[in-house]
């Protein structure tokens, strides 16, 4: 495991930016390719959104952290994100899954965010810890014969 | 977030640059739905400059899109980049937008 940035951000959404400009600076480093630096950084975006907008009931300050990490060797190698808020309690993965099939008329945006994140990302996993909400990512490197 | 705007015969011409998410999102709704109080009903968003579109940005297309649809017109998208093209198609939007090649193909299109 090879820790690549640990980030701790305010529930503000002037934040996200300064995440992504952290993502994508690791991103150059590793180097990620830029269909994962994408899903990453539009993933962190839809979920942060979604927890500094919703997820809390009050006005004060809150931390949320962001911890991001390669996992694996050679031919299956991951990147590993991880949220960590402290919010209301909120399993993405129990979000129910959006109709893609509806027409114009009837098409809600509600639920789309998460959507994209879980076809975007290979594995997504959700445990209240604590009080807390712990949401972990993986996403599958390509290998260089694949990008 | 840079939008250009511009009028040929029945058609508005939006052009977008750079990125449309929660953040810039706001600033073209209010410029799509001025234009369509404004009675323009018939859009070609040329995306050739725009580098990322999250949920934020879809949700603005959409509200353009059904209330454009009320007066019989269509917003129409042009030159999007492959990656946004995807996110277009994981979110089951083309299948709502049209979605050309060129903005001519586009412009094209209407006049059928």
């Amino acid at each position: 495991m090879t820790q690549v940035a640990s980030l701790q951000i305010t529930n503000d959404l002037k934040e996200i930016a300064r995440v992504i400009s952290i993502i994508e600076e690791c991103s150059s480093n590793i180097p990620l390719s830029f269909d994962v630096e994408n899903a990453i950084e539009l993933s962190l975006d839809e979920l942060l959104t979604n927890i500094i907008s919703y997820g809390y009931n009050d006005n004060d300050s809150h931390l949320i952290t962001v911890d991001l990490w390669l996992e694996g060797e050679d031919d299956s190698k991951f990147v590993i994100i991880r949220l960590v808020d402290d919010g209301v309690k909120f399993n993405p993965l129990e979000k129910k899954e959006v109709d893609l099939d509806l027409p114009l008329e009837e098409k809600q945006i509600g639920g789309l965010g998460i959507h994209l994140v879980k076809k975007l990302m290979d594995e997504l996993h959700y445990e209240r810890r604590e009080d807390k909400n712990v949401l972990t990512l993986k996403k599958k490197l390509k290998t260089i014969k694949e990008s | 977030m840079e939008i250009n705007a511009n009028k040929r015969g029945e058609i508005t011409f939006l052009s977008l640059k750079g990125k449309l998410d929660s953040v810039t999102s706001p600033n073209l709704e209010d410029k799509l739905l001025r234009l369509i109080d404004d009675d323009n009903y018939n859009f070609i968003i040329d995306c050739a400059e725009l580098d990322y579109i999250s949920s934020a940005g879809l949700r603005v297309l959409l509200v353009g899109a059904k209330k454009v649809k009320a007066k019989d017109g269509k917003i129409k998208l042009a030159n999007l980049k492959r990656h946004i093209k995807e996110v277009f198609e994981i979110a089951g939007f083309t299948a709502i937008f049209e979605l050309y090649d060129t903005t001519e193909a586009a412009e094209a299109s209407f006049g059928s």
